[in-house]
């Protein structure tokens, strides 16, 4: 070991604790991104296994929407296929519930064993397997077949109710197939049967979802385009697949970036903790400077403690992060589950390039962090280290350098957001350029805030207490020790609080939207699996007949859920979804508007183009999508192309992906389509809405219908939306949790060292029971000002979150609801912080036997 | 660098320095030939530490030129200055200077090591050359004052330096002590063949001096002794 390892693990052992508190905060803010990452990949996975297996090999598809693909057009298609060296293959499928595992789903997938060969390997074992029971696959009414793992997992028996929409139906369970460590056996939770069996089953008879082809050369695709019937188009497969993983990209962006944040306080922490060890040693390098020591030696000295720390840190924040993922994979799969997607069970593997990633970022954080404190200490004159002021001198000169970076950064933000183009990745860059700016202008503003705290004491005369002078004067005079501790916890109180209000603004912004919206009094569905109108079945007329037979309907408003397929001003097509309705004459009101409708004039103008079959799209989709109000659509409907324009673009929080709304009236001519999906009810006057819900189950029957006030449903929403941002929670608690402990670190170690200070005033006659007092009203200075501090940057996180990330996320946009009491909480917070912090060192220096103390002087 | 080897160990030519508006030094030219003993008195404030500071490199003069044996510290850079410092320099100071993180042994051999040198032999004789053998193991904040100045002074003069400057080495030391001390680094830095400039404002140790400077209101008066 050199001499310049020795002394800087000699040093570092006078203080372990010191050390494992920066340890333990880098490790926690690696741990919190690894996890994330190490989750992400997981639900990634699942999700891609989930899709992968579906689409198998074809090149393209046909598909109609909801309409679906006419299944006599089958025979002609595949003739095409075929004759130009291709293949077609015909797919009836959904999601079902599994009634006897709530919760639980599987996806009924009905295929023709005969033409899956060159598709999906799994599903054409059936017919290769001699031994398989492929009569009974075909015969028998309900006969599925899953993979073995499937069966296990779900701990399916030979008999299995599911439910679909609102047909109760039982399967059999006529084989299993072992595990081959195909996608489609290995993840995802799908039932195989015979293409007719999934008609039946699923009401969809005549129907095909969609038929998978393979097309080896465009003569084929052209081929195959002049056999398609009206209504249906070939897309290429990746698309599907391509839509299905952006749904959830914008989710997964916004983990990783809230994760990064815990990172970021983390590396201040570090920056703190580095910081601190020079300073605090500065006598030391100013020694070594003296015996000869170069500036480099200094130097390597300083970053080798910082790689030491760094690798032990990020190797526990790695070994963290993988049982924190455990946790984590669970929220995320549910969000995805409520809102996007069923995916399949999704386990975290240990992703080699996560963890190198993981320890990458810990080590690197740690040196980045500790560069300016190593680059400090280099600078440590050979004589100059037994005077105290002059690193106060040195960090003071600094502070115009500082106001100048984190200007330059707050300006680079303004650049980032305005400037660059408005994606999610550049959203986050320019927020985390406002942060980091803001944090460099925290130690600038300190000495400010504290001197109008003191003046307020003064005010409250307090501040003729000699303590409360001393306490106010140390904290200034600690500017090089405090400083980057308070601009770390700061950031952490910013973070946390930008996040809460975004989170408030959101809530109240559902909460006011949904008592807007929710105008009539019952909501009738079949229960949904997923947010996403994907899969909505509708309901049977004679149920439907049944309802609204119910005495005490005032009024009845008819919606028909259906995927369309569109094509975009840009000349591209996607599936999308669509709401069809038919609005009650005094509903118009429920629908807002953004930008809001300049006069109720053009309100009824929009209204009116609605009424003749304009579109209203939702906000979430104008984003997604680049359109706008007068732009137009064209809707492919089995009766031909409908170009439409939008009329309005309409504030709406139920998806993120966004929809299409349409009259029904239009809807039912071009489609030809009927089917109600869903029913909104409104009482009859002096009905009680619970009454009138009774009434409607008991003549729903065993029909599992989802009959429910919009008392009830508005409680679920927002039941589903906090589950939704319970991550968020989780995730800005520790990245709380982390400055906390980085604030403990520094704090106490600046009461530590003021045990020289401590000794000489218990020797003037100060008590231990002062000593205390002095410590708690220098930390509650230290907290109050980083809480005040955090105020001004977290309301512009809270803003940057609402305005920008949450609108290009996913396209919703909102009033920013700035809660008093949330301010009142940060502050509390960091004050309350910073004195546990500053608690135990003081209390420490107050036992001390005064003549050791003395003598350590 | 032996230090015969050099024509003057150090030469102060106009030198002159200020602080805050204040002339600490003004003008001042002085030399130390090799093996020679300077004893700079002066009262507080009067610019002792600055002199110590300018002849060890840690400081620039604002006009003027410091050679340290025979290498003008204006024209070398900042590294050149530090290897100068740990090869051909001797620090003591009033406050031992030690690192307490390091061991007795350590401490004496930290030039050595920053040079990647062994050394071990060197520091072993001086250790035991100040009454220290057998305590190498032993951390400084373990020892008596007069102790930790006896590893002061063995790891000032281990490399065998130059120059040996020392800024009032006896002054947290008892009259006994600090006897023992200065007959200890006069006795050591003769037998090295370096030079030794001592810093103090007690006029009793004109007594070792070859030559004594008197420091007072900037300006640099010299004596025989």
């Amino acid at each position: 070991m050199t001499i310049l390892a020795t002394i800087a693990w000699r040093s570092q052992r006078q203080h372990p604790w010191l050390a494992a508190l920066a340890i333990l905060g880098i490790a926690l803010g690696v741990a919190v991104a690894t996890a994330i990452a190490l989750a992400n990949a997981a639900a990634r996975h699942a999700f891609a296994e989930s899709i992968t297996g579906i689409v198998g090999n074809a090149s393209h598809q046909v598909v109609a929407g909801s309409a679906g693909v006419p299944e006599g057009a089958y025979a002609a298609i595949r003739a095409a296929a075929l004759a130009h060296g291709g293949a077609a293959a015909p797919v009836v499928e959904a999601e079902v519930a599994l009634i006897d595992r709530p919760g639980r789903t599987l996806r009924l997938f009905g295929i023709d064993p005969f033409a899956e060969a060159p598709f999906r390997a799994s599903t054409s074992a059936v017919q290769r397997d001699r031994a398989f029971p492929l009569a009974r696959l075909l015969t028998e009414p309900g006969a599925i077949v899953v993979s073995q793992p499937t069966a296990e997992a779900l701990g399916l028996s030979d008999k299995i109710r599911i439910r679909h929409g609102t047909t109760i139906r039982e399967l059999t369970l006529i084989a299993t197939v072992p595990d081959d460590g195909n996608a489609l056996n290995r993840s995802a939770t799908i039932a195989v049967c015979d293409v007719s069996t999934a008609q039946e089953i699923l009401g969809r008879l005549g129907v095909l979802d969609r038929i998978d082809l393979i097309l080896p050369d465009g003569e084929a695709l052209s081929a195959v385009t002049t056999a398609l019937p009206s209504g249906a188009e070939i897309v290429p497969a990746a698309r599907r697949g391509d839509s299905l993983r952006q749904l959830t990209e914008a989710f997964h962006t916004n983990l990783s970036a809230l994760g990064l944040i815990a990172l970021v306080v983390g590396m201040f922490l570090i920056a703190n903790t580095a910081s601190f060890a020079v300073v605090r040693r500065r006598e030391l390098f100013s020694r070594l400077r003296a015996h000869g020591a170069t500036p480099g030696q200094i130097l390597a000295l300083v970053l080798g403690e910082a790689l030491v720390a760094g690798i032990f840190a990020a190797v526990l924040g790695v070994a963290l992060g993988i049982a924190l993922a455990h946790f984590l994979l669970r929220l995320v799969t549910r969000t995805i589950g409520d809102l996007y997607a069923v995916i399949g069970p999704a386990t975290i593997s240990i992703d080699r390039s996560i963890v190198l990633q993981g320890l990458a970022l810990g080590i690197l954080a740690t040196l980045l962090a500790a560069l300016w404190p190593a680059l400090d200490a280099a600078r440590s004159a050979p004589r100059l280290g037994l005077l105290r002021t002059v690193p106060e001198r040195a960090w003071r000169r600094s502070l115009p350098w500082l106001a100048l970076g984190g200007g330059g950064l707050l300006a680079l933000c303004g650049a980032v957001l305005v400037g660059l183009p408005p994606t999610i990745t550049w959203g986050f860059v320019g927020l985390g350029c406002g942060l980091i700016g803001a944090a460099l202008l925290v130690p600038v503003l300190l000495l400010p805030v504290v001197s109008g705290l003191a003046w307020l004491a003064g005010i409250l005369a307090l501040g003729r207490h000699p303590l409360v002078t001393l306490a106010s004067r140390a904290v200034g005079a600690n500017l090089s020790r405090t400083g980057i501790a308070v601009a770390a916890l700061s950031v952490a109180c910013a973070a946390a609080l930008g996040m809460t209000l975004m989170v408030g603004s959101f809530r109240l912004a559902l909460d006011t939207w949904l008592a807007t919206t929710l105008s009539a009094d019952v909501y009738i569905s079949a229960p949904r699996l997923v947010a996403a109108r994907v899969g909505a079945q509708p309901l049977e007329p004679t149920l439907t007949a049944r309802l609204l037979a119910v005495p005490g309907i005032a009024a009845v408003l008819p919606k028909r859920d259906a995927v369309v397929s569109v094509t975009f001003p840009d000349g591209t097509s996607d599936d999308v979804d669509m709401a069809a309705f038919e609005p009650l004459p005094d509903s118009r009101d429920a629908f807002v508007a953004r930008p809001a409708f300049a006069s109720p004039a053009a309100r009824e103008a929009a209204w009116t183009a609605f009424t003749g079959g304009a579109l209203f799209v939702t906000e979430p989709f104008a984003t997604h999508r680049a359109v706008k109000a007068g732009d137009h659509l064209i809707v492919h409907t089995p009766t031909g192309d409908q170009r439409l324009t939008i009329a309005a673009v309409l504030v709406d929080y139920s998806s993120d992906q966004g929809a299409v709304y349409l009259h029904r009236e239009r809807y039912r001519a071009w489609f030809s389509d009927d089917g109600i999906t869903a029913l909104a009810l409104t009482a009859a006057p002096g009905v009680e809405v619970e009454d009138l819900c009774a009434r409607l189950r008991l003549a729903a029957g065993d029909a599992p219908l989802s009959i429910t006030s919009s008392r009830a449903l508005k409680t679920a929403s927002m039941t589903v939306f906090d589950r939704t941002f319970a991550i968020t929670a989780v995730i800005r608690w520790l990245a709380a949790g982390v400055a906390v402990l980085g604030l403990i670190a520094a704090l106490a170690a600046v009461q530590f060292e003021r045990a020289r200070t401590t000794a000489r005033l218990r020797a003037a006659g100060v008590t231990p029971r002062e000593v205390i007092a002095l410590a708690v009203i220098e930390c509650l200075f230290t907290g109050l000002a980083a809480g005040l501090l955090a105020i001004p940057i977290g309301v512009a996180l809270a803003a940057g979150l609402t305005h920008v990330i949450n609108r290009r996320s996913f396209g919703w946009s909102m009033e920013l609801h700035t809660d008093p009491w949330q301010l009142v909480l940060t502050v509390a917070l960091a004050a309350g912080a910073a004195i546990i912090a500053g608690l135990i060192p003081a209390w420490r220096a107050s036992r001390r036997p005064l003549a050791e103390a003395l003598h350590a002087d | 660098m032996n230090p015969a080897d050099v024509k003057s160990a150090l030469t102060f030519n106009r030198v002159s320095k200020s602080f805050a508006g204040r002339t600490i030094l003004n003008a001042v030219d002085a030399t130390v030939n090799p093996g020679e003993i300077v004893v700079l008195l002066g009262r507080s404030g009067s610019g002792k530490s600055t002199i110590v500071n300018l002849a060890a490199g840690m400081e620039q003069p604002d006009s003027g030129s410091v050679v340290l044996a025979g290498h003008p510290l204006a024209q070398v850079s900042e590294r050149e200055r530090t290897l100068l410092r740990r090869r051909s320099v001797g620090l003591v100071f009033q406050a031992f200077n030690l690192l307490p993180e390091l061991t007795v042994f350590e401490n004496v051999h930290l030039r050595h090591a920053l040079d990647g040198r062994d050394g071990t032999k060197e520091v072993e004789a001086m250790l035991a050359e100040v009454g220290l053998a057998g305590r190498g193991g032993e951390h400084p904040d373990h020892l008596s004052g007069g102790e930790q100045q006896r590893v002061a002074v063995a790891a000032a003069l281990v490399h065998q330096p130059a120059l040996v400057l020392a800024d009032e080495p006896t002054g947290a030391l008892d009259q006994v002590t600090a006897g023992v001390i200065v007959d200890l680094l006069v006795r050591l830095t003769r037998g090295r063949g370096g030079a030794l400039v001592f810093v103090t404002h007690n006029p009793e140790y004109v007594a070792i001096a070859d030559r004594v400077w008197r420091l007072d209101d900037g300006q640099l008066s010299q004596e025989r002794s």
